[in-house]
């Protein structure tokens, strides 16, 4: 089982999950890669996404797991990054020995803000409470940080209570009288809930990975 | 104003305006000739395309040329485009397409004449070409419909009549050489073989005397194919490569366009095939690969194919995918080797024998029978049939005919399976006569012939269970008719109705045939004149063109088929119809 985390960047950012979905199994397969087959009445390749972003949405924290055996890790990320479209970048690669659900997993997503103003950055700041209190999350489910740079890093539930990244944004477009159509947003980290702890997706992957080796 | 990035989040499917998909070639940095291929409809559609994919490639591979697409954005977004004053542009550089030096347009399908417009009127450049100077690129039309290009003539510069893929290096040359003398560009232009310019071929229209010859490729296995082909990052209507077996067709339908346009007959070898496939399989990664032809079935080397590539593609966990097969060519591993999930489809176009006899449809109710019983035997459970009404002689017995047909094959199925659960699709369209067959001379049927002739198929077809009937749009039927046939008098309705807002005719949602009858009106045209019968003595509008069939032929062809008698198709000798003097015509009995 192998898992890879990759960035949506530029254009890319419009295709959706479905696209994706179809786009990265076409691309293993033009790389030579098989991924092996599901059993059953009709059997598909077993290729897991992580929960999809709304289009529109940059993001550097996608994942995607495959049933597949890689020999030379090095190898494998050439040579399927020359069979991607325009945009999807390869970042990260991990071996395991059981699938990592991530989408299962999943409990909380990381966004950073560019390009706002410092004005409307010290503003949004100073309401965490009431922005949490407006979406009715509990306190560790939405968060907001001052990022490096100036910008925003904010946090929003996924899973059961989720807070859709575009909802967000239109709501501080309202309440901060926000007049850019396009607010610089970026999914940056993806939080697991793994034994009780929520991890960055990235340590459960290295964690996960380690263990296959012993 | 808002910018291109911004207005993408404003509209549906912004993944259609976005380019960078897999497969592209990389663009040259440095060329002289700058070209666009424009595909008047949706990306969806536009990308399911196999003629821009040849030309695509083509203009990309000669030296100091660089070519790019551009389809029609949906209503959303080019409305944001005019509201944003941003001009529409090509997918890979994201350049104006007023920028390139020359644009070709291809032109499928009738319907999508107003959109010509719309692509020029968001791209800011005049509809005619008398009103373009050198600032403008040059345009250039080409596809199914130059085999009438009259109505549209006069937006063009150039038409390219029939196939381009070797005419369009020669044209991209002469611009190379002749860049910025639009005048001298198109005086060389006149010269090439295929290509007809409207403003040197001034007789263009009214004369019969053969000004202008159709453009074919000499020989299929050596042409230029695009084995790596761009992959789409979103579902198109054919989303799979696909693999061309032979241009031309064996047999001669006298209704059908394409059966005479891309004659003389050309084929590929089942080894450049297989090299083909394979090539695009695994270049693209596709789980399907499709088999074209206007008739797979008649394709000479069908066994030698299967056999050479059936290992190849089960290897790779690919499935075929096998279009238009005809009913009468129809072998049982054939059958075994088609998707099963899908439903039997097949075309036996009218309903009775006497009218495939007018037709020339050279199907029987025996080859009917034997084929659903095989395709039952091997699991099929849905039929799909298509047929025509209005064609020239039909009477009430013709259309009742098909509810017998249904009905047999329901019997069939029962007798196969012990079952009652088939589902039968029956389509209809209307008979629209196209010009370059023998039939081009005969009537369209008028608007209340059209709705008997529904309503008497719809009452016959509702008494039996399983069926499903869908019948086309009767005011299309008859704008596809007009403008089939059209002359040069039509492009004031095209413009007209373009801005009195038609676009995207062929779909549905958009087709207002008022705005096109109000535009007739008008500019005074009684658009019914278009339907009617012609002489045979008659001067047509595509009577300037030689596409190599001759009038003679057509016209003995046509006469057949008023007295029901049949023309054997060309499989086993020549039948003269003259498209071999464009060049070697592929028939088994040799060539004439």
């Amino acid at each position: 089982m192998i898992t890879v985390k990759y960035s949506k960047l530029y254009y890319s950012r419009f295709l959706s999950h479905l696209d994706l979905q179809t786009i990265i199994n076409r691309a293993l397969k033009r790389a030579g890669f098989i991924v092996n087959y599901s059993q059953g009445f009709n059997p598909h390749p077993i290729l897991k996404m992580s929960p999809p972003i709304p289009l529109g949405i940059k993001s550097s924290a996608e994942y995607f797991t495959a049933d597949l055996l890689v020999q030379d890790k090095e190898y494998f990320l050439d040579k399927l990054q020359a069979t991607l479209p325009e945009g999807i970048k390869l970042n990260a690669f991990w071996t395991t020995e059981t699938q990592p659900r991530i989408a299962a997993l999943s409990v909380n997503t990381g966004y950073s803000f560019k390009n706002l103003d410092k004005y409307v950055v010290k503003k949004i700041l100073e309401e965490e409470q009431s922005i949490a209190c407006e979406f009715n999350s509990v306190p560790e489910g939405l968060k907001i940080l001052e990022d490096l740079g100036g910008g925003l890093f904010i946090v929003l539930p996924s899973g059961k209570n989720n807070i859709r990244i575009d909802t967000f944004i239109s709501f501080l477009r309202e309440k901060f009288s926000l007049h850019q159509t396009v607010i610089d947003v970026e999914k940056t980290i993806l939080f697991l809930s793994y034994d009780n702890e929520i991890v960055n997706a990235d340590k459960y992957l290295d964690f996960l990975s380690k263990k296959s080796l012993f | 104003m808002k910018s291109f990035d911004e207005i993408l989040y404003l509209v549906e499917k912004p993944a259609r305006y976005i380019g960078g998909e897999f497969g592209l070639p990389k663009l040259k940095e440095k060329y002289e000739v700058a070209s666009c291929i424009v595909f008047p409809d949706m990306y969806e559609i536009g990308m399911s395309n196999l003629g821009i994919k040849i030309l695509y490639n083509i203009l990309n591979s000669i030296e100091g040329v660089i070519c790019e697409r551009c389809f029609a954005p949906w209503t959303d977004m080019g409305v944001q485009l005019k509201e944003n004053s941003i001009p529409l542009m090509s997918l890979e550089s994201k350049k104006s397409l007023k920028d390139f030096d020359f644009l070709g347009f291809s032109i499928q399908y009738e319907l999508l004449f107003s959109n010509v417009l719309y692509i020029l009127d968001l791209a800011g450049i005049p509809f005619r070409s008398a009103e373009r100077n050198n600032d403008f690129p040059l345009l250039i039309a080409g596809g199914p419909c130059s085999a009438n290009p009259e109505p549209f003539a006069v937006f063009f510069d150039i038409i390219c009549i029939g196939e381009g893929e070797e005419v369009v290096s020669q044209v991209a040359e002469i611009i190379k050489i002749f860049k910025g003398d639009r005048t001298r560009i198109l005086e060389e232009c006149a010269q090439v073989e295929g290509l007809y310019v409207p403003s040197i071929h001034k007789e263009a229209g009214i004369t019969s005397e053969k000004i202008v010859r159709k453009a074919i490729v000499k020989d299929l296995n050596s042409s230029q194919y695009p084995v790596k082909p761009i992959v789409p990052n979103i579902p198109v209507v054919h989303d799979r490569p696909v693999a061309e077996l032979y241009r031309g067709c064996y047999s001669s339908c006298r209704f059908c366009q394409a059966s005479f346009f891309y004659r003389p007959i050309r084929k590929r070898s089942p080894e450049v095939l297989k090299k083909q496939i394979i090539d695009m399989i695994d270049f693209s990664g596709a789980d399907e690969i499709g088999i074209s032809s206007l008739s797979t079935g008649d394709y000479p080397c069908l066994e030698d194919l299967f056999s050479l590539i059936l290992p190849e593609v089960e290897k790779r966990r690919v499935k075929l995918q096998l279009p238009s097969l005809r009913l009468d060519s129809f072998s049982p591993e054939l059958v075994r080797n088609a998707r099963k999930t899908g439903s039997l489809t097949f075309a036996p176009e009218a309903g009775t024998q006497r009218l495939r006899n007018v037709i020339n449809k050279n199907i029987t109710d025996d080859d009917i029978e034997r084929t659903v019983k095989m395709a039952f035997l091997s699991g099929y459970k849905s039929v799909k049939l298509y047929f025509m009404l209005g064609l020239p002689s039909e009477t009430e017995e013709d259309i009742l005919g098909i509810a017998e047909i249904a009905r047999r094959i329901k019997r069939i199925y029962k007798e196969v399976t012990n079952r009652n659960d088939l589902n039968i699709n029956i389509s209809s369209s209307i008979f629209v006569p196209k010009p370059l067959t023998p039939f081009q001379w005969a009537r369209q049927i008028t608007q209340q012939e059209m709705k008997d002739k529904h309503f008497l198929l719809r009452k016959e077809l509702k008494s039996i269970k399983g069926v499903n009937y869908s019948w086309s749009d009767e005011n299309v039927s008859l704008l596809e008719c007009i403008f089939a046939r059209g002359d040069k008098k039509l492009s004031k309705v095209i413009e007209e109705a373009y801005l009195m807002g038609a676009k995207f005719d062929s779909w549905n949602e958009h087709f207002k045939f008022d705005i096109w009858k109000e535009a007739f009106l008008k500019h005074k045209i009684n658009y019914e004149d278009y339907t009617l019968e012609k002489k045979l003595e008659n001067i047509l509008p595509w009577s300037f063109i030689d596409f190599g069939v001759s009038d003679s032929y057509l016209k003995n062809e046509y006469k057949k088929s008023l007295l029901e008698t049949t023309t054997e198709g060309c499989r086993k000798e020549c039948k003269a119809c003259g498209a071999n003097r464009l060049g070697k015509c592929e028939t088994l009995g040799g060539s004439t």
